[in-house]
Parts: structure tokens; sequence; C-alpha cells
């Protein structure tokens, strides 16, 4: 069954994309001349270009036809100056131009670049911004709503409801093998979400909390970071995670599984389980006898700290619902095992 | 476009946008990432109290001191990608995180020594503690002049002022002579008497720049028996022992050379004088143990982690004044806070259990290596406690049952184990020891090094041709 939508990272992608687009086609692209590292780097090299668009000041008659449909908004037309830093060339100025008075040449030695004015920040629309906030409420108040599903019990047929899984309150969050430490990768973290996307098991997603805004955590409500998977350590670019092969992953403790003994299905539902020992690539738990002088006695799960790595296939598949009865801490500091 | 007139207009519209937006968006933020708190009473989300640290007196000074001392020997390295890629740059910031958390906690004993660390782990006690005011922490280093070249009385007494430079202190609350017993009386008389370096400390005490003198022990009984004879002249004010659920009793029969802790504690209680514990762990082993020990331990107390049983027994004894714990994770700490904050002593029927666990122990062929890292370096480039404690892994995995491990984690284990050029070097592995012995006389677990490492070559031989 799907767990919910996460309207809150696709929102926020949506919201990054819309203003990109706003703030680039509008008021002389602003992003690329003034919020763009790459436009700004350029803006200081363009300059000084060899050829650039000049106006012809004998055949111009100051119509303001080529100011009208610059896109970078850098031309003066009362001045007939140019603002090079800002000028794309992207010609939409010659083609204008009824006069034939720009041409795009060998820049005259006499003047300097003009005065790089105002910054083109975004007009204030009303409306922009009621849609922005009707945007953000709506969103706001659809994650409130938590539809609590009981599951049934049907004497034939039917589908049982199985609730979702719920992230538990970890007290440290985890972060991917091969990324040394917490330290270490929100150092280097830029939150460019390629291990995200590339993530076959559904484990990283960007992360919420303020402090890690968007750099990837780890939970195991969809999946569990199995042990022949290192597609994360292959993509990174910013050396937050480092590469590992598969054997390294196997020495690798990323966090240790931890018990709440009251939702195992053994203790609530008092049936028999043992998924977690099952899964446990690492054998690190094992099911022991609730009473240590009866053997008959129910099978709890007890866990081996020295062996977990931490991957979650024990948090994944409790069947316990909606909250987990074995989860993963994360480790502040990788450990080798 | 007219971009004059509506110039100062759109920054100052411009900034309102954002600045609103900020505004709904951060509590919105917030709001969202408070998913559930269904995680009640789990042993590691239930807060460690900050006010319930048990604490012992010394009897001489009337020092309140935490039953958890921090020992630095084990201060955590900067994370690298590989196993034991030289790991020698500390920390500092961790190391300083570990100090905060624990005196926030209750613990206020620290103990380090000139050796540790390849000598910086004073530096960086310094560094850590001198930020709090000095009566806030009990500071315990030691002369560790072992090397012959320090021998002199004018070198052992620039160790000693380099000590308190480094830590960044005038006075030391707790003076150790490191490891006697090592080496023999003859060692004992090279490093204290005949450079007069025993006096200079009693000397040094009498001024009151030492508050607390006492020694360390591992080896030969015959420096420890002696030092207690002369307890009347020297006035010893503790002992610093090994003592842990398996040495207790089993300690002789690991090793000849070792003294079981039981008898070292007795004499210690006849005199009255409080046992500092160390090696409470054994370096790890004892809370790495095999599947079976582990479940034995589980199915006792569920809500325990396996290394709180070492702890208490250790912290039970009424005549031990502190324990010592190289806490290089967070999560050490916390594990070990949990214990002691406040501790609860083992009841007899717990002893007893204790006790037969570690005869089950016995029974794993394991090396006692702690990782102490006094036999480094070799001469010939060995990583010794590498190859130690990659063996004692291959032994406590290499016993379990196969049936149901997953096939690919499996496969990929053996590699990682008979491969184990990831933990070692090539150059460094057992294969590659001459067998000069240099090593021998440093280990205080009195390990016979070149011997276990041809056992270990040939372990590692029959792995790789499948004749295991």
């Amino acid at each position: 069954m799907a767990a919910k939508p996460p309207y809150f990272h696709h929102f926020i992608a949506a919201i990054t994309f819309i203003t990109l687009i706003i703030l680039a086609w509008r008021n002389g692209r602003t992003y690329c001349n003034t919020i763009c590292p790459v436009g700004t780097v350029l803006g200081l090299i363009s300059r000084f270009s060899v050829f650039k668009p000049v106006i012809d000041t004998s055949k111009c008659n100051s119509c303001g036809l080529c100011a009208r449909n610059c896109k970078a908004a850098c031309i003066n037309a009362k001045a007939h100056e140019i603002d090079y830093s800002r000028c794309v060339a992207c010609m939409d100025c010659i083609n204008k131009c009824r006069q034939g008075a720009i041409h795009y040449t060998r820049r005259k030695a006499n003047k300097a670049e003009t005065q790089a004015n105002q910054s083109g920040a975004a007009r204030p629309d009303r409306r922009k911004f009621f849609t922005v906030s009707a945007l953000l409420a709506t969103s706001a108040a659809l994650k409130a709503q938590e539809k609590a599903q009981l599951p049934d019990k049907k004497v034939d047929g039917g589908l049982a409801v199985i609730e979702d899984k719920k992230k538990p309150n970890r007290a440290t969050p985890i972060t991917p093998p091969g990324s040394l430490s917490a330290a270490n990768f929100s150092r280097h973290c830029t939150a460019c979400q390629l291990c995200v996307s590339v993530c076959t098991n559904h484990v990283l997603r960007p992360s919420e909390s303020l402090h890690t805004f968007m750099q990837p955590e780890m939970s195991y409500e969809r999946g569990y970071c199995r042990p022949e998977c290192t597609k994360c350590s292959e993509v990174c670019p910013a050396g937050a995670i480092r590469p590992i092969t598969k054997a390294d992953k196997t020495a690798i403790q990323i966090g240790h599984a931890v018990l709440i003994q009251e939702n195992c299905i053994v203790n609530r539902d008092g049936v028999t389980c043992g998924n977690c020992a099952r899964h446990c690539p690492s054998q690190a738990i094992q099911m022991v006898a609730k009473d240590p002088n009866d053997p008959d006695s129910p099978l709890l799960p007890v866990v081996n700290e020295e062996k977990c790595i931490g991957c979650g296939a024990c948090e994944n598949l409790c069947p316990s619902r909606p909250f987990s009865a074995i989860y993963v801490e994360g480790h502040e500091h990788h450990r080798n095992i | 476009m007219n971009k004059d007139n509506h110039q100062t207009i759109n920054r100052r519209d411009f900034l309102k946008i954002v600045g609103i937006s900020t505004a709904t968006t951060a509590p919105l933020l917030s709001g969202c990432s408070s998913n559930n708190r269904a995680n009640a009473g789990t042993s590691s989300s239930t807060p460690i109290p900050t006010d319930q640290m048990t604490h012992r007196t010394t009897p001489s000074t009337k020092d309140k001191v935490s039953i958890l001392g921090y020992g630095c020997m084990r201060l955590p390295t900067i994370a690298k990608s590989s196993a034991r890629e030289s790991d020698d740059e500390i920390d500092q910031e961790m190391v300083n995180r570990l100090t905060d958390y624990a005196i926030e906690h209750g613990v206020n004993y620290f103990d380090t020594s000139p050796a540790y660390c390849k000598g910086r782990s004073e530096h960086a006690v310094g560094i850590a503690l001198s930020r709090y005011p000095r009566d806030k922490y009990y500071i315990a280093t030691k002369l560790s002049n072992f090397s012959p070249d320090t021998w002199s009385r004018e070198a052992s007494i620039a160790m000693y002022h380099n000590s308190l430079k480094e830590l960044q202190v005038d006075y030391l609350d707790y003076m150790l002579l490191h490891g006697i017993g090592m080496g023999g009386m003859e060692a004992y008389e090279n490093r204290y008497v005949k450079n007069g370096i025993l006096d200079f400390l009693l000397e040094e005490r009498k001024a009151g720049r030492i508050r607390n003198l006492g020694f360390s022990y591992h080896g030969d009984i015959e420096v420890f028996d002696y030092l207690l004879s002369k307890h009347d002249e020297y006035q010893w004010d503790f002992v610093q022992i090994q003592l842990n659920y398996l040495d207790w009793k089993h300690a002789k029969e690991i090793n000849p050379r070792n003294t079981d802790a039981e008898y070292l504690y007795g004499e210690l209680q006849k005199r009255g004088i409080p046992a500092i514990i160390m090696e409470p762990l054994l370096g790890g082993r004892l809370s790495n143990v095999h599947d079976h020990i582990v479940a034995r331990l589980k199915q006792r107390e569920p809500g325990r982690s396996v290394a709180s049983w070492a702890f208490r027994f250790a912290g039970s004894f009424p005549g031990v004044l502190t324990v010592l714990s190289g806490m290089t994770y967070m999560e050490h700490l916390q594990d070990n806070l949990r214990s002691f904050c406040p501790l609860q002593p083992l009841t007899e029927e717990e002893n007893h259990f204790l006790f037969d666990t570690a005869d089950l122990m016995m029974q794993y062929p394991t090396v006692p290596c702690n990782d102490c890292k006094y036999c480094m370096p070799c001469p010939y480039g060995i990583d010794i406690p590498g190859i130690l404690l990659h063996y004692n892994k291959c032994v406590n995995e290499g016993n379990v049952p196969q049936g149901g491990q997953d096939e690919n984690y499996r496969e990929a284990r053996r590699a990682y184990l008979i491969g184990y050029d990831r933990s070692v070097p090539k150059l460094r592995q057992a294969d590659h020891c001459t067998s000069c012995g240099q090593c021998n006389p440093h280990c205080p677990q009195g390990i016979d090094i070149p011997k276990v490492l041809q056992r270990i070559d040939h372990f590692v031989e029959q792995l790789k041709q499948e004749t295991l």
C-alpha cells in the first residue's frame, strides 16, 4: 500500500521552479544577471568583451524599440548606452532596430560600461503573492489531516486495510553508509538530491528539519538500506557519501536497532513473529524466550548492537503499525565493525 | 519599460514579499516535521538524568568522584574513509562535545597519560577541560617513562612538567606511576628508584601539586605486592587495577603472567586503599561477545545493553572509587551514563549469572587484545592490534552457524574477512612478522605476540585456501 505522497518536497521543488522562471523571464532576467553565480561571473567578464552591440548615435532616432525588446533590460535608449555586464548578445535589439543603428561590432573605446542600475527586483505583484500563500496554506491543511485507519476484520474475502507506518522519533538521524559521520555529511552535502533520486529503496529523502534543510536523511517506512546496494555512494559528487564497496558496507555501522517491546505483536496480539530476526542481514537479532526459565514461553527479539549495521530491514518489515516495534537509531560517527 | 519609476518601490516590496514568505513558511516547516511520539519508554529515548550520577569518596582527600570516569586513551579521531588509515588526528570537536556531555551528566574524573593517542591525548584533554572552572573536574595523569631514554631524572621530571603544561593545570588531582609490573622489579627500580623520581613525586604531593598519588599495575605481581608492602611508608591514596567479570577469576587462566582481579581487589581492601578500575570492558571484548552470550544477557534484562553488565559489575564493589571507560562515541557515553545514573549494583544472583557467562566465554579462542596500542609502533610496521582484532572478529563470527544468514551478506562478509586487506594493509599483515619479539615486553595483557601472529597467519592461509 503506497505511503502518503510527499507533497512537501514536490511543493518546494515547484516553488523553486516557479520563482526561477518568473525571475528569469521578467524584469530583465533578474535571476540570470543578479542571482545566478554563473551569470555574475560572466557579467564581470563580458564587460570587457571585444565584440558587442553598439548603438550608432548618428542613425539612432531614440524610438526606444531596442530597449523595450531587450530581454536583459540593459539598453538605456535615451543615452544610447548599453550595459554590457548584462547583455547576453541575443541580438534582439539589432533585429528590432528599423534604423539599422545597432551593430554587433568592436566596441568603441570612449565610454566605459554604464551604471548597472537597479537589481530589477520582482514587481510587487499582489496577485502572485496571494497565489503563493494560498498554495502554502492548502498544502499545510492537507498535511494536517491524518486519517487513522484501523484494520478491519472481514469474515470472508476482502483485503485488510494496512495502516501507514509512521516515522519514528529518532534521537539521532541516520546518514547513509559512506558518509563517515553526520558532521562530515552535513558539511559536504549540497542537497543536490542525486542520491535521493537514485535510491532504489526509497530510503533517502530530503530532510525537513531547518538545520539540515533538504539534505537527505534516511528512514525505513518504504524500504530498507539493502546490503547489495551502494548506489548513493556511487553518485554523490560532493564527497558527502564517499564511494564504498559492498564488502565495505557489511562492516559499516550507521546506527543500531532499538526495541519497543510494548509494540511487538508477540506481546500485543499474542502471536508468534520473528520477521526482524529472519531478515536481519548481519544476523544481529535473535529470538529468545521471554521467560529465562521457560523455554516454551513466547519468543521475543534481542539485538546485538555490535553486529547491527543499521540497515533497517527490521524496522521496515516489522508488522507493528503505525509505530514499529523495532527501529534504528542513528550514530553520529559511523563505526567499522 | 519604465525602470526608474519603479526602482525604489521594487526593492522595498521585494523585501516585503521575501520577509512575509519566510515568516509564513518557517512555522509550517517546523510543524511539518513533528511526526509521532510513539517511542514511549524505550531505553534509548528517555532522556538521561543529569543529577543522578553515583559518587564515591576518596578516603584521603575526601574528593567526591563520579563512579564513571572518562578514560582518554581511545579518543575519537577524524573520520577517514578506511578503517585503519593512519588515524592520528584527534577529533577535537568531538572530544569537546563528549566532555561537555559527560560533565553535564555528572562525570568529573578524567584519566590520561603522556603516552596515550600517540602522545596527543593530554593536549586534547587540556583543551577540552580548560573551558571549565578548575574545580569542576579531577585530572589524573601518569609518569609514563617506559622508554629507557626517559629514565634519567631530568627526562622524567621534564615529562611531568610537560604534562602540567599540556593539561593547562597547576596541580594534579591524581598522579600515577604508570604500569608498574611491566618489566618486573628491574624496570620499576630503573624508572622510579634509581633516579629518585618516586621521592620527587612524594615531595610534589607534600607541596600540594599532586593531591593523590597512586600507581597502576599490569603483569609482574611481585612489584604490586612490594609496593603494597610499603604502604605504611608511601601511603598510597589509590591503586588502579584491571578488573572485570572475566578477569575476576580467569585472568591467570587466559595468561599465566597476569593476576586474577579477585586477588588484586582483595589486597587493596585489606589496606583500605580505594581501587580505580581500568579495562572494565576489556577494550570492547566484553560488549562484542558471541551471539549466545548476547542472547543470554538480553534475555535476562532486555532493556539493558551487553556492556552495561560489565560496568555494573565493576561499579558494584564498594571499594571501587571510579570505573574508567574509554568512550570514543556518543553512544558509548550515553549507554554508560544509563548504567551509572544511578548505579544499580548487581545482586548476588546476578553476579553468579555473570560468572557462569564468563565461563562460557572462555570457550572461544579469541586473543585477549584490548587495542591499547602499547605494542605500537612495531619496528617492522606490523599493525598488531589491527590483526588481532580482525582475527577475533573472524573467530566470533566463524563460529556462528551459517544457516540463517542472507546469501548476499554472507558472501560479502566472507570476502571482507578473508581479504582483510581493507582493515590491515598487506605489508602490515601477520605474515610479515619477523618474530623479533620487541613488542612483547610492552603488552600489558602479557600476550606472546609473535606466537599469536603466527597462529593467525596459519588461520588466514587456511581461509584463503578454503581448507579451514
